[in-house]
Parts: C-alpha cells; structure tokens; sequence
C-alpha cells in the first residue's frame, strides 16, 4: 500500500508549482485592481492621468479572478470557513470520512462549474459585451467560473488523495506497533 | 423552470379532443411567468408592470400569471438581462431601459438613447406606435440573442442636476458629472465640456453630499425618487435623452405559449404602453410641482440648440451605423 | 406541500445538513443552491451567473483594498506606532483597547457606511494590536465585528439610502440624522459589556496616564496617524469615495512603510501580499457563493412568506413590535442585508406604521436588525469577515460575541420602545 502512495507523492512537486503560479496570479490580479482605482481617483483632478470609463468594470472582473483563483488555493491550505464544533467529540476516522464526503461534493461542484460555466461563458460572449468596451466580449466576465471549477478539481483531487493516504497510511502505523 | 407547470401543449397538439378533455387540460396548464423590474411597484414603470400583469391576468382568465419581482430583488438590468439569455427559465420577462440592449449588439436599440433625438413625448410617442416600433422591439430576436420587445414605454426625459446651481450649459462646463459607463452617455458628457466621472449608483447620494461629483442625470421622478434632490437641490431641463423602455421577453418562454397566449401578451402590452403613456407625462409633472414646492431650483432650457451642436460629434458617430434609419425616427415628430 | 416550500426546505435543509457534516460554508451554500435549482427544473448557469454578480459591485471592492491597506500597516510598522499611541491614550484604562475599537467603529463608519468594510480595515488593524497586548483573540474579533455595526447607523450608510428609496416619501437626510443616537447607544452598552468582561478576565491595564507621552507617541506616530487621516478627509472633503479611499490608502501605507518606517522593502511588501490573497481567499468566495443562495431566497420569496407568517397573528402592539424584530432577525440569519429591506419593507413597514411605529424609526430598527444578521451564523458576511481577519474560527467568533449580541438586542429594544432615541434629533432640524 505505501508504494502506491510513495510513487503518487512525487507528483507533489507539479502541484506545488501549479500553486505557486496561481498565487502569483492572484497578487498581480490585486495590484493591478489597487493601480487602477488609485488611477481612475488620479485622473479625476490630474489632467495627464487618464479616469476611463471602464475602471469599474475591469476593476470588477479581475477582482473576480482574484476571489475565484485564490479560493482554490485556499483549499490546499485547507482554509475555508467549516464547521469544526464537534470535532473533538468524533472519532478521527469518522473526521476522514466527513472530509472525504465534502471533498468529493466540492469536486463535483467544481466539475459543475467547469461545463455549466463554460457554456454560460461562451454563451453569453456570443451575445453582449461590457457596457464600457463594446469590443470585449462578456465571456471574460463569466470565464472565472469554469476557471474556477478547473482549479477545484485540480486541488481536490489532491486533497481526497490526501485523505486516503491519511487513512491508509495511520491505519498501517497503527497494524505495525 | 417557473415556466410552464406541465409542458405538454396538448390544446394544440389534438385539436379534434373531445372539449372536456381539452379543459381539463388547460386548466392543468397554468403558466407563470416571472417578471423583473428594477424600481419599486409605485414607480412609473411599475406601475406600468402591474396594468399589464393584471390585463394578461384578466385576458387569459387567470391561466396566465405573472409574477412580478419588483425593486431590482433579481438583479440590475444586466443582471437580469444575463440570467435571461442564459436560458433556462429563471427570468421570464424583465422591464430594460431601452438602451440595455446596446451591449448585446442591439443597435436599433441604441438610436433612441442618442442624445437630442427625440424633440418632445409626442414624438417618442409617434415612434413607438409607427410601423417601426415592431421591427425594433424584434432586434434581440432576429440577431439571436434570444429576447424580444413586446412594448415600448418611457420615464420621461433626463435632465442634468447639480450641487450647485446651474443656468445654462456653460455652467456645466469643467464639472464632474456622474454619467452610466457606456460610450454614448461619456460622449455626450465631453461634448458639453464637463467631466464624465465614475461612480456606481449605490455611492451616488454620498457622492453628491460629499463633493465627489458636482452633478449627475436622471430623469424626474427617479431624481426624487432617489433623494438626490436633498443633496443637488439644482436640476436643469435640458432634456438630452428620453428615458425610452420597452418590456422584453424570452424567446423560450414566447415558444411555450399558444398562438392565442401569445396575443394575449401583446394586447395587453398595447394597453400596458398605452397605460403609461397616460400616466407618465401626468406623474412627472406632479413630481415636478412637488420639487418646486420643496425649493428645489428648476431651470428650464428655453434654446436647446447649443446642446444640440455641443453632442453633434457624438450623435454622428454613434448612428453612423444606422443614419438611414434614424432620419426616420428624427423625421417622425 | 406546494413545490415553493419543498424548494425552500431542500434549499435550507441541505445546507444545514452539509455545515453539520463539516462542508467548507462556500461550497455548501453552493451546492444546496445547485439541488434548488435541480428540484425547481432551474438551469445551473444560475450558479455561474450569481457568483460573478456576487462579486461584482464596486462598493465590496473596499474589502480587499482595506485588508490589504490592514497588512500592510501591520508589517510595514504603522500598526506599531499605533499600538503605542493607543497604549498612551487609554492604556490606563482596564480593556482601553476594547474602548478605542469601539469608538473607532463609530467614527469608520461615518466615512465607509459598511459594516463589512469596517471589519476588513480596522479589524486587520486592531485585531492583531488587541492580542499583542494580551487581549483574547475571540473577545478582540468579536468586538470588532460587533461595532462595525455602529457604522450602518451612523451616515452615511448605503442601507439607508436603500431603505428610504424602498418606503417611498422618507428623507435620506432625517434617516441620517437619525442614526446617530441609536448608533451612540449601541456603542455605549457595547463598552459597558466589554468592560465587564475585561475586568472578569483581567484583560490589561498599563501605567499612569502621561500627558507627555502622550504627546511624544502622537508625534512618533505622524506618519500613521496621516493613513488615517487621509481617508476620512479625503472621503468628508468629497476628494474620493469611501470605496476608492481604501485602494488610495494602500498606496499610502505602502509608501510609508517602505520608505518614512522602513518596517518593510519591497521584497517584503511581495511577500506580505500573500498573507492578503489567503485572507480574501476566505472571504471573497463566501460572498459570491451566498449570492447564490440568497438569489433563490428571494425567488423563492422567503422574506414574502417569514412576513405574512406574523400577520395577523396578534393585535397586541408591544407583541407586533417584538415580532417585527424576530422576523428581521430570522431572515438576517440567512440572508443579506438589501435583499431583506428590499422585499420586507413593503410589507412591514404598513404594520409598524399601524402601531404608531414611525417611518424613520422603523428604518433604524431595520437596519440595525439586518447589521446582527450579519453578524450571526449560518450565513453572516462579517462574522465571515471578522473570522478570516482575525484568524479564528467562526463557532469561537459566535461564542465569544454571545454577550454583545445581548448589548445589541438591548438597544434595539431601546429603539423599539424609546421612539426618542431615533426621532429626537432629526426633529431638531426640521
Ligand atoms: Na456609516
Ligand atoms: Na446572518
């Protein structure tokens, strides 16, 4: 049992990477968001600083790329708001279980996300655009989603991994002493 | 979807059923349909929303319900606008401003928001009841984007109101003006040589108290409506878009109806447009008296012909697409 | 039973069931959203559609922005200078510290009108200052959401202009004024309960006032201090709206850290930015996935249905009184704060006017109702807010804003019954 696991643990390091790269994503996301704001309140009394009309909306989208990305992440950092009331009065297999159930749930909500809003995303690009820029189409408005379910699915699939070796794994620590 | 209850349309599927089956059948098959509105039920518009849910209730006896969620619950006109073209039955019917649809490629739409096209309610009036208004209303639908119009209607014109007081389009000059974010209103707004400023509607008042922004636009009874008058106690009358709305449908929910439900629609539409045709002018102008009476600093424009030349750039660019077809409009008063 | 309350309760249920079973609260909230809208034959763009619009509005953009202004005064330095000041001014006073929370809220508010954006700046501000001079880190978190609360009372306040536009015929400018008192008293009982709570834990109490150090801290902190002054008299001198202060307050404290206090460089400042995004991962996802649900609340017309329930079920006014408060409560429990005002104000506010309950005050009562629902679990976008901000878990957030709930439910009884506290100053000005 443990070398199935030992040979599945050396994906770790693309992971790491892959989270590395959408945290990276998430402070410019950020950033950008703060310059153009500060930007838009520039322009409004410096002359040369330019105060478009489309602050608001791109503001808007990025920071939804923000708050969608980062909530992936913070599901490898096992962060999400949850529940821990009880934990201390259940048996840590049973915690296991719990977390698999609820892994397995939000995986399948990220696999909802992915096909329901890509649809949506294409659907909706092919018939309007932002009301600011009538060039750019509103697919990058919903395009978060099944950004977002993608990235789900990605870091559950680690996460249930996770839980299953927890499982197995102490079960064996457990056998051996 | 909130649609239909059973949506089998059996009545005419099997015409030749015996005509107690058939009633069965229809009495099985109540339809509703939700109706979005941005401003609350005592508003212009939602009034006008309400006259036509009761007419369609009246004219299908009651088979035809619709449920209209007032106040914006479901969502700003773009909100709404997307749920509806996603499909699915979530939103029925919503009332737009007509120039919504112009991020959606609707640019017949966009000809009746240009500044300065429509000389007086009279002449909004005669295009919304010319041969025209049909070809319009059907825009969304015949470019696939799976709405259509069933009537138009208006809120009255949209007037500039400031912090401070304002005489003539000179004073504007150099403001911060609050305008939505699309090209024409920020056109328009450069036109006249103030600033269009940025802020979302839910800062407005704020906006206004605190110096943010010198002024913004409305029309009338949305000025009040909207407590604005308490912190820019000034409005000048320059009239420079007509608040022109119209009630769109999905194309889903019109496919599900019969050839007879869908006439009912339409009838009561008629109605509902005539019906705020009546009360529009009548309740701006009781909110008008109401503003003056509460001190409020009314200008009115007696020449409107520097505004005109102020947005003649804007206008030629935005209709350029259309010019033929917006000769027709501007011939219409 | 009709399809409408099967919706409801599947909708309801589910989520419970799921928060019980441990689910992270942002996908539970989706996911019972997503067996809605399967049982009501609904399609599940929904989702997609409600998330971004729940994310989407500029006025939430402060959250971010002030979270990140919070960590980086609290690297860079500034929150440093701060604590000492704060230390100088009432740290001779047992849970001084509780107090200057307190009193903070209420002038934030006047500038941000958001209880939300109250919690992200000063609760990433003080939270951190409050445990480093031994205060519990629960108490600190719960008395910051609590008086963020102050700051939907006190104007402006984005909820009130909502509320007048929904009542029709109120002056935003009188339900201003008439925050005011009603936002004093909750600040008052809430320093009364976190005094007494300070002396039961023997929560800090530093040397003598000094006036000299005092003086010496203020000049020390002159940088930080200008962070503060900066937003309020670039918001009340109308240079930039509270929403835009936040992200010109970033700026601001970026600069003073890296080059007036030099607590940080910019490699550092690239790595406090980290700790920003795994706040907002928190709190972002949670507001646009209760999009959700509270979109299919209000489809399903909840407000609607938990108001007529009370109709006509006494004649008595105090009683009426009290079950306008509850009902407000119940749905402030699940739902957010426009949505609630937007559909139950038409509805109730006819009975509060039919038992002599004014217009204006019937607005604080809504409002302040609403601001505990924020507050309270399962779906409280403060409480949410206060929990990531704080580094606590939510559960020991509510136990610890147990005694503060009572200091507001105290008030709002006072403005129930006390129709002076609301009415009183704005019928000064008339
Ligand atoms: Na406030
Ligand atoms: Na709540």
């Amino acid at each position: 049992m443990l070398n199935i696991f030992n040979t599945i643990d050396k994906i770790k390091p693309a992971y790491d990477m892959v989270y590395k790269i959408v945290l990276l994503l998430c402070k410019l996301l950020l950033i950008v968001d703060i310059l153009i704001t500060t930007m838009a309140v520039a322009g409004r009394y410096i002359s040369f600083i330019p105060d478009p009309a489309w602050s608001e909306e791109v503001v808007l989208t990025l920071m939804a790329y923000m708050a969608v990305l980062s909530a992936a992440l913070a599901i490898r950092r096992k962060a999400h708001i949850r529940m821990t009331a009880f934990d201390k009065y259940l048996p840590k297999k049973v915690l296991i279980a719990l977390d698999i159930l609820a892994d397995v749930a939000v995986l399948a909500l990220g696999v909802i996300m992915v096909v329901v809003g890509w649809r949506y995303a294409m659907l909706l690009g092919s018939r309007g655009s932002y009301v600011s820029m009538p060039s750019v189409s509103r697919f990058w408005m919903y395009f978060p989603v099944p950004l977002a379910g993608t990235a789900m699915v990605i870091f559950e699939i680690e996460s249930i991994y996770n839980h299953i070796k927890e499982f197995f794994v102490k079960e064996e620590v457990y056998n051996e002493c | 979807a909130c649609g239909m209850q059973t949506p089998e349309q059996t009545t005419t599927e099997e015409p030749t059923q015996e005509s107690t089956q058939e009633q069965t059948n229809q009495e099985a098959s109540e339809i509703t349909l939700v109706y979005a509105e941005v401003n609350p039920l005592d508003t212009i518009v939602g009034q006008t929303g309400n006259v036509f849910k009761e007419k369609v209730e009246e004219l299908s006896g009651g088979k035809i319900k619709i449920d209209i969620q007032a106040s914006g619950v479901l969502g700003s006109e773009n909100d709404v606008l997307d749920t509806m073209l996603g499909g699915g039955g979530t939103i029925d019917i919503s009332r737009i401003s007509a120039f919504a649809l112009t991020s959606y490629g609707g640019e017949k739409s966009k000809l009746l928001s240009v500044p300065f096209t429509f000389v007086n309610r009279e002449h909004f009036w005669n295009f919304a009841t010319s041969d025209l208004a049909p070809e319009f209303l059907l825009e969304p639908h015949e470019n696939g984007t799976g709405v259509r119009g069933l009537f138009y209607g208006e809120e009255g014109f949209r007037h500039f109101f400031t912090v401070d007081p304002v005489n003539s389009m000179e004073d504007l000059k150099g403001m911060k003006l609050r305008v939505s974010n699309d090209p024409v209103m920020n056109g328009m707004v450069r036109g006249i040589g103030a600033d269009p400023t940025v802020v979302s509607f839910g800062e407005l008042y704020s906006a206004l108290q605190t110096g943010v922004v010198d002024g913004a636009e409305q029309p009338i009874a949305n000025y009040k409506s909207n407590a604005f008058h308490e912190v820019a106690p000034n409005m000048i009358l320059n009239g420079h878009t007509l608040g022109a709305i119209q009630v769109v449908m999905t194309d889903e929910a019109w496919d599900k109806l019969t050839t007879e439900q869908q006439d009912i629609l339409m009838e009561a539409g008629r109605y509902a447009s005539e019906f705020n045709r009546e009360i529009s002018e009548e309740a701006e102008n009781k909110v008008l008296a109401e503003l003056k009476a509460e001190g409020i600093n009314i200008v009115e424009v007696s020449d409107i012909t520097p505004w005109q030349e102020a947005v003649k750039d804007v206008v030629a660019s935005e209709t350029a697409n259309n010019a033929e077809l917006y000769q027709k409009i501007v011939d219409m008063q | 039973m009709s399809a409408e309350s099967m919706a409801i309760l599947i909708l309801l249920g589910s989520f419970f069931i799921m928060i019980l079973l441990r689910f992270p609260i942002a996908y539970a909230v989706a996911i019972s959203s997503v067996f809605t809208l399967m049982y009501q034959g609904l399609p599940l763009n929904t989702i997609a559609q409600q998330m971004v619009k729940g994310i989407s509005y500029f006025s939430l953009m402060a959250v971010p922005f002030f979270i990140t202004m919070g960590v980086l005064m609290g690297s860079g330095g500034i929150s440093e200078k701060l604590i000492l000041l704060a230390k100088a001014c009432v740290g001779w006073m047992r849970g001084g510290m509780a107090m200057v929370n307190i009193v903070s809220s209420y002038f934030f508010g006047g500038i941000s009108g958001s209880a939300a954006a109250d919690t992200a700046s000063l609760g990433s501000i003080l939270i951190p200052m409050m445990v480093d001079q031994g205060y519990d880190d629960d108490f600190s978190t719960a008395i910051t959401i609590t008086s963020s609360v102050e700051g939907l009372l006190v104007p402006p306040s984005h909820n009130m202009v909502i509320y007048a536009t929904t009542a029709g015929g109120i002056s935003v400018g009188s339900l201003f004024l008439a925050g005011y008192v009603p936002a004093a008293i909750l600040a008052i009982t809430l320093m009364i309960g976190s005094y007494i709570i300070s002396v039961k834990r023997n929560y800090p109490k530093g040397e003598k006032f000094s006036m000299i150090n005092l003086l010496k801290q203020i000049f020390i902190s002159f940088w930080a201090l200008a962070a503060v002054l900066i937003v309020v008299v670039g918001v009340v001198g109308g240079v930039f709206t509270a929403t835009e202060s936040a992200a010109v307050a970033v700026i601001y404290s970026l600069i003073v850290s890296v080059y007036i206090y030099k607590g940080l460089d910019w490699k550092g400042v690239w790595k406090v930015l980290e700790a920003c995004v795994d706040t907002l991962s928190i709190v972002l996802i949670l507001i646009a996935t209760s999009s959700i649900f509270g979109f299919l609340l209000t489809r399903l017309r909840v407000p609607t249905l938990a108001s007529n329930a009370i109709i006509g079920l006494t004649d008595n006014p105090i009683l009426l009184a009290l079950l306008l408060n509850i009902i407000l409560l119940v749905l402030g429990c699940i739902m957010d704060m426009a949505p609630i005002i937007l559909i139950a104000t038409p509805i109730l506010l006819p009975i509060a006017t039919s038992i002599g309950i004014d217009p204006i005050q019937f607005g604080i009562m809504v409002v302040l109702n609403c601001g505990i629902g924020l507050l309270t679990p399962p779906v409280g976008s403060v409480l949410f807010i206060g929990s990531a901000v704080g580094k606590v878990p939510m559960e020991r957030v509510v136990k610890a804003t147990l005694p503060f709930y009572i200091c507001m439910i105290i008030t709002l009884l006072l403005i129930t019954f006390v129709p002076a506290t609301s009415l009183w100053l704005p019928s000064l000005f008339r």
